[in-house]
């Protein structure tokens, strides 16, 4: 598989995902993904579906998957680009991704991280102008904000 | 007996029978011209005879039986199994059924419609009538006779007529389905459905295929789903709509449902239905208002 399928954007990854992935496939992706947020220390995860046609019974698995590894790693994930044939049958198989923020295209889910990035980094500097950072957590977190 | 009345009474004989053979020769003229008018008929009407023997497993066939299928007049043999090979595989069971069903009672009357086999390999519908003429003691059948009319042209017209009637249904629908699932782009990002009727499985299959086109269409960020025009909402119809608003999601888009009417509210809480999660607002006016209020749109 591609190395190019990820690639990291500001603060952010972008995920394209591809049509027919094996399962070995899913763990490389995920693990690469792991490994940018490590490297860059993004915080979102953007899940790009504009090239999948077929959603297959793994679908939900790789998504949730995804999700839950990317949120311990302190990122969020946001779907775009879901084909309509793709929404029906997440729909029919019951899977509708409650809790995943999904948009309908790259150029939303880049607003959309962005404005939302621009409300807690506000949150963030209003803390950071309150809080002596002399603890260990202290320190944690200033270390994040300034990512 | 003198000579004068043995004279007389050969020529009494000789008048009754000059009188018979007149007779006969009317009776004679009289059958030959019913024979003719039944083979004007027969001909007139294009009908096949048979005439079936059952105890000795011989049929007649007439000439017409024959050609009616483009053969020659007693071209083939005069038995049961003629008939029976001719038949189209479709076919088979349901004649031989029907025969037998007369035959036993089952049936008040022999009246088939069969595909039969031409001898250029083409296949003609028949419709064959026939009645039970001769019984034996035992009441068993054992003279059939009947008659075969080609219905070819018929049944190709029904056919025909079936097709187009089909085919105008089709176009209804179409046409009731298009009317009554519109998209109304409101305004940048707002989109409005209005949905008017019942609605079933295969009509809410194609509402939801018809909103995420709308959505990618029109980029749409809010769906104003009006329900105005729908009178019931059950549990089944409310499902529906509940994975109509999932579907519209995760194509980005947040749904606001209006137009419930008092009576539908009462419905939907008296079934239980749990739409504490759907946004639902009282009119569309307001819908607009909300939406414009999301997107941040401010009207002076």
């Amino acid at each position: 598989m591609e190395t190019t399928a990820v690639q990291k954007l500001e603060n952010l990854l972008l995920v394209s995902v591809p049509q027919d992935m094996t399962d070995e496939d899913v763990i490389l992706l995920r693990r690469q993904v792991l490994q940018k947020i490590r490297q860059h220390g993004s915080r979102w995860v953007l899940l790009d579906f504009a090239l999948v046609d077929i959603c297959d019974s793994f679908f939900g698995r790789f998504i949730y998957s995804m999700a839950e590894m990317v949120k311990l790693m302190g990122a969020k994930v946001i779907i775009s680009g879901l084909q309509d044939a793709v929404v029906e049958t997440l729909i029919d198989l019951g899977l509708t991704l409650p809790h995943i923020p999904a948009v309908l295209d790259l150029d939303d889910a880049l607003a959309l991280a962005r404005s939302t990035d621009a409300t807690s980094f506000g949150a963030m500097a209003s803390i950071r102008e309150n809080v002596v950072w002399d603890t260990p957590e202290a320190k944690l977190l200033a270390n994040r904000s300034e990512v | 007996m003198s000579n004068d009345e043995s004279i007389k009474q050969l020529q009494q004989r000789i008048e009754q029978l000059e009188g018979k053979i007149a007779n006969q020769a009317e009776m004679h003229e009289e059958f030959r011209q019913s024979k003719r008018r039944m083979e004007l008929a027969l001909e007139s009407t294009n009908t096949g005879l048979w005439d079936w023997n059952i105890a000795e497993n011989k049929i007649y066939f007439s000439p017409r039986y024959y050609t009616m299928l483009g053969h020659e007049p007693y071209e083939m043999p005069a038995v049961f199994d003629t008939w029976k090979n001719l038949l189209h595989p479709d076919d088979v069971e349901m004649a031989l059924t029907a025969v037998t069903e007369y035959h036993t009672g089952q049936r008040p009357d022999y009246v088939v419609e069969f595909r039969m086999k031409t001898k250029s390999g083409a296949w003609r519908w028949i419709l064959a009538r026939g009645e039970i003429i001769e019984r034996d003691d035992e009441s068993n059948p054992i003279r059939m006779i009947g008659t075969h009319v080609d219905i070819t042209v018929q049944k190709q017209a029904e056919a025909e007529q079936v097709r187009l009637q089909q085919e105008v249904i089709k176009a209804q629908q179409h046409a009731i389905q298009e009317l009554s699932t519109p998209i109304i782009p409101m305004m940048d990002g707002i989109i409005v459905m209005p949905l008017i009727g019942s609605i079933d499985s295969l009509r809410a299959k194609d509402l939801m295929r018809t909103l995420l086109t709308g959505i990618s269409d029109h980029r749409a960020k809010i769906v104003i789903l009006d329900i105005t025009g729908v009178t019931i909402v059950d549990t089944g119809i409310a499902a529906h709509l509940d994975k109509t608003i999932q579907a519209a999601r995760l194509k980005g888009a947040r749904t606001i449902v209006t137009g419930i009417s008092d009576a539908v509210a009462e419905t939907i809480i008296d079934l239980g239905i749990d739409w504490s999660n759907i946004e639902t607002v009282r009119d569309l006016q307001t819908g607009l208002m909300v939406a414009l209020n999301r997107l941040g749109i401010k009207l002076r």
